[in-house]
């Protein structure tokens, strides 16, 4: 504004930089730029120095030694003569494990408390209440120590401990001891991979059913029961499978149940106690917070959504379903995910207690045994990192879907290669979520999910591979590639991500992470990275090339396919 | 009217409206419509009454009742217990009678504990005027001049240290006034630029001289106590408290850049804030423990507990800077359309009009990033600091005192939840006084 007012005044004095409006962003950024640059390079020279100084070097090498410490609670084979590498899978492998059982059960606990705190029933009310402000207000790190402690001092030794029972009227099977949890595991025998089978076709179906049936509902208006019949071929499509198999010869899963052997229980699965000590801590307390968000999410809908549910002839339960609980997710969910991802991050307190997450392992014992500092904090905060960077792009991607159109859309420039359309096919018209001729497709549409299935396998192989590196019989390990490799091998990781979650979530940055995709598929394997390797059952070729023409035919069909039903791509040719 | 006196069925005076119902009033239709409205409700309505009637009774008899205050450790705790016929669990408030100064002030000289004590007291006559409005703003000097008077207080040595670093600012006003109007004319930008220059020279290359010649000239030093000695309650509240003051303007100053138009400033911190909310408190503090050293010249180290406050703080301000975006995001556009149609520049718009809208609209935001930082004060006790919960495993080791939990960590979970529920609170009282909507 000032600029426009501002009397010009000839030519160019020094004084202007700072005065005069034009140019004073540019000079406050080169200023800023400088004292970035040369803090940086402060920082980087002392380290450099401070390293010389001690006689050690950068380098990653240390990862691929031997780490000849014990991990007591792991779900890989690990020993000690593992490598540092395979010592920090197994960590993050127990981060994520304590991560998604902690999630589950923070969201039960939130649920619950939450719809209960907003319940007529003023005593239930008023504990929640209680339990939400208690646990919300006491450090977590000593809720997690109280509980360890209480489990270590107070559980009978492993020969005078018995199942629990749920009031004394259900055995639970799960055996309390001081020296961890014995839960019933299921056992496979021979002929459980039919009743996987079961499962996954039960699955398929189902999806194809509901399908089936909201496809009904859109063109007759005949409203199927969805939900028996879903749940009655997830489970019991398996179940009898398994019932007749049994009855054929032996059953093909049984469940094992912890037997006091010698001085400690063997069968069923192991927990320790630090384990489910930071599992029930973290989920009660990140379930306080989940309590209030839900708490929110269900005032912030009007009443008025309700009265007027009720007024077009809804019954309650279908004004839930149809018009309250949609509208209370869209509120919900983002924080729900951030509170997940605290929930993530503050596994990392596992410390604390003994258990052998990413940061006991990488950011314990590896550096304290190594001294590498530098090296194993990088990685350790590059691994929070890199999880926090994904749930927070899940999260945009999920607040662009369901957010409100509005009246006005950004008009920005989003440089995409889904403008190609525009020259190859004509015109056009981009179609938004009130159009007419909008017809939203539910679930993933047809041929979408190939593409969706191609690009899951791909990352879930990529991640395999760099996280299985500890296997030099067949490749060499990942910290001793050439630098380039390694970068290219993580950015062709984290494209194919994106890919994936832009896809799932019909994001039109989708063509683009896919064709990035492409060219680090083929900048990796001129790299030398073995891509035949992420399937090495498969004969030579067959990954590295066959992978190649199918990312060539997504990206066609991304690009031409009738209606890939992406945001940006939901668009009708113009008539004429 | 007059008709209406002349009919014998028009009612002269008004019927009184009769009492309502005896079933829709009175605490038999409260309970009935909150306790029992459906049969579902009134089983968790009877759960819930005999849960609170078996647990309150239960706690009180633990805590108190049943209690032992007195002993010399544990066995001596069952023993009196044993006496005074308690059967079952009960607390054993001895450990905390017997360990309540480590739990204050961790292994702090005890002759010298009138210091923390007295810097304790200031800090609330500091807080006063910032917290309550009404109070005499002459106060707030005192709350500036606070930070440096229980610096000294707590660590001790040469009261010049202290003076010559808030010499630091006086130099910095100094400087400002000079160029902004006194001698020479520059911009007010470039004034405050130059006058922090002069600050950071102060306080690299002439403070600690300066304080070493006045020390020379008048010795004025109370004793020195170490970092290592510090501990308990008093370091927790050192570091929530020195994190909590400077995490809120770095914060400010993080999300102002953050919404700012300038690619390079804005970029900057984007990164910031992303890279530090990405990861886990923990690893930062363990940068700060085993890994800062590397970035400083060689040969420079600094105290452990400047160097977590330093953490603690960057990682609260990213936070901060989150919520405080928030609400500058919340502001209608025109809030800033017309600050700018006033001739504000961009400091004073902020300064007048679009930061104490903002800042009122995330007080809760700032309020639980504040509860949040001090509650994550506890993880110094990871790196080995001995705060209110890193003290408490050497005292479990203790055998004389072997075998106590619950009262260990329920000391320490009350003294946290009295500090946090109270800064809830008063976010509440503030939301209430600062509403200026008529609702």
């Amino acid at each position: 504004m000032t600029a426009v007012t501002d009397p010009s005044q000839g030519g160019f004095r020094i004084g202007m930089l700072l005065s005069d409006t034009r140019y004073r962003g540019a000079t406050i950024q080169t200023i800023a730029l400088i004292a970035f640059l040369t803090a940086g390079y402060w920082l980087v020279d002392n380290v450099i120095s401070n390293l010389a100084a001690l006689g050690k070097d950068f380098s990653f090498r240390f990862m691929t030694e031997p780490a000849g410490y014990d991990i007591n609670q792991r779900l890989i084979e690990y020993t000690s003569r593992s490598s540092h590498a395979t010592a920090a899978v197994v960590g993050i492998l127990n981060t994520l494990l304590v991560a998604v059982l902690g999630c589950a059960l923070a969201t039960v606990i939130g649920v619950v408390a939450g719809v209960l705190r907003l319940s007529n029933n003023w005593i239930v009310a008023k504990l929640m209440t209680v339990y939400v402000e208690t646990v919300r207000n006491i450090p977590v790190l000593i809720q997690i120590l109280l509980l360890a402690a209480v489990f270590d001092e107070f559980l009978p030794h492993p020969k005078q401990a018995g199942t629990l029972s749920l009031f004394g009227l259900v055995d639970t099977g799960v055996v309390a001891t001081n020296r961890g949890f014995y839960v019933p595991g299921p056992v496979f025998h021979d002929g459980s991979a039919w009743v996987v089978g079961a499962l996954i076709v039960g699955i398929l179906l189902s999806i194809g059913y509901a399908r089936h049936a909201r496809r009904v509902q859109q063109d007759t208006g005949e409203i199927l029961p969805v939900l028996p019949v879903r749940l009655g071929l997830i489970v019991g499509l398996p179940l009898v499978v398994m019932l007749v198999l049994s009855a054929v010869g032996a059953p093909p899963i049984t469940m094992e149940s912890p037997v006091l052997k010698g001085f400690n229980f063997q069968g069923g699965i192991y927990m320790r106690n630090s384990l489910v000590a930071l599992w029930l801590a973290l989920s009660i307390y990140t379930g306080a917070f989940i309590a209030e968000n839900v708490r929110a999410g269900i005032l912030s809908v009007p009443k008025g959504q309700t009265e007027a549910a009720y007024a077009l002839g809804l019954r309650p339960r279908r004004t839930m379903q149809l018009v309250i609980l949609p509208q209370a997710m869209r509120v919900i969910i983002p924080p729900l995910i951030s509170q997940y991802l605290n929930l993530t991050k503050n596994s990392s307190l596992a410390i604390a207690v003994g258990y052998m997450d990413a940061t006991g392992t990488l950011g314990g014992i590896t550096l304290n045994q190594t001294g590498k500092e530098m090296e194993t904090l990088m990685l350790l905060m590059a691994f929070y990192l890199s999880i926090s960077l994904t749930i927070s792009m899940v999260m945009n991607l999920y607040n662009e879907q369901v957010k409100l159109v509005e009246r006005t859309s950004a008009t920005g420039f989003a440089p995409s290669l889904g403008h190609l359309l525009n020259n190859v096919t004509g015109p056009w018209r981009n179609l938004t979520k009130g159009d007419a001729q909008h017809q939203p497709l539910y679930g993933v549409a047809g041929w979408l999910n190939l593409v969706v299935l191609l690009y899951g396998a791909i990352w879930l192989a990529l991640l395999v591979y760099l996280f299985l590196m500890d296997t030099p019989a067949q490749r060499e390990p990942y910290f001793l590639w050439p630098t380039s490799r390694q970068i290219v091998f993580l950015a062709l990781t984290a494209s194919t991500m994106s890919a994936f979650l832009t896809i799932v979530f019909k994001h039109f940055r989708a063509i683009d992470f896919a064709a990035l995709t492409l060219v680090l598929w083929v900048a990796a394997s001129l790299l030398g990275v073995d891509l035949d390797g992420l399937a090495a059952d498969l004969p030579d070729g067959v990954v590295t090339y066959g992978g190649f023409a199918a990312q060539v035919a997504a990206i066609a069909y991304l690009l031409f396919g009738k209606r890939p039903n992406l945001t940006y791509l939901n668009r009708v040719k113009e008539a004429g | 009217m007059s008709n209406a006196k002349s009919v014998a069925f028009v009612a002269t005076k008004m019927i009184p409206p009769s009492p309502p119902p005896s079933g829709s009033v009175g605490p038999i239709h409260w309970a009935r419509e909150h306790l029992f409205p459906t049969p579902l409700n009134a089983l968790l309505t009877l759960v819930s009454i005999a849960f609170v009637l078996w647990l309150t009774p239960e706690i009180i008899r633990w805590a108190f009742i049943d209690a032992v205050w007195k002993a010399g450790s544990l066995a001596e705790c069952r023993e009196i217990a044993r006496a005074a016929g308690v059967e079952g669990s009960f607390a054993c408030w001895a450990v905390i009678n017997e360990r309540f100064n480590q739990f204050m002030f961790g292994f702090y000289p005890s002759e010298l504990y009138w210091r923390p004590i007295l810097a304790f007291a200031l800090l609330l006559v500091a807080l006063a005027p910032v917290l309550f409005a009404h109070l005499p703003r002459k106060m707030l000097i005192f709350s500036a001049v606070y930070p440096f008077l229980a610096y000294w207080l707590i660590w001790g040595d040469s009261l010049w240290a202290p003076l010559s670093a808030m010499a630091g600012f006086a130099v910095a006003y100094a400087a400002f006034r000079a160029l902004s109007g006194g001698v020479v004319q520059l911009g007010l930008a470039a004034a405050a630029a130059a006058a922090g220059l002069a600050a950071v020279l102060w306080w690299l290359f002439a403070a600690s001289s300066a304080a070493e010649a006045m020390q020379a000239v008048l010795p004025l030093s109370i004793e020195h106590v170490e970092s290592a000695k510090l501990g308990g309650f008093l370091l927790a509240l050192i570091l929530g408290v020195s994190g909590i003051a400077m995490s809120l303007p770095l914060g400010i100053l993080l999300a102002l850049g953050r919404k700012s138009d300038l690619p390079v400033l804005k970029g900057i911190c984007v990164a910031f804030i992303e890279f530090i909310r990405g990861v886990p408190l923990i690893t930062l503090l363990f940068v700060a423990s085993t890994l800062l050293n590397y970035f400083l010249p060689p040969g420079t180290s600094f105290d452990l507990i400047l160097r977590v406050v330093i953490m603690v703080t960057l990682f609260a301000a990213a936070y901060m800077a989150e919520v405080i975006r928030g609400g500058l995001a919340a502001l209608p556009q025109g809030q800033y359309e017309a600050a700018a149609a006033l001739g504000l520049d961009y400091w004073k718009s902020m300064r007048l009009v679009i930061l104490p809208q903002a800042l009122k609209i995330s007080i809760p935001g700032i309020v639980n990033t504040f509860i949040g930082l001090f509650k994550d004060t506890t993880l110094v006790s990871v790196i080995g600091l001995l705060d209110p919960v890193g003290i408490i495993a050497p005292m479990r080791a203790d055998s004389n005192w072997n075998g106590i939990v619950w009262e260990f960590y329920g000391f320490v979970a009350l003294f946290f939840f009295i500090f946090c529920f109270g800064m809830s609170r008063y976010s509440m009282y503030l939301e209430g006084k600062l509403k200026t909507d008529h609702r």
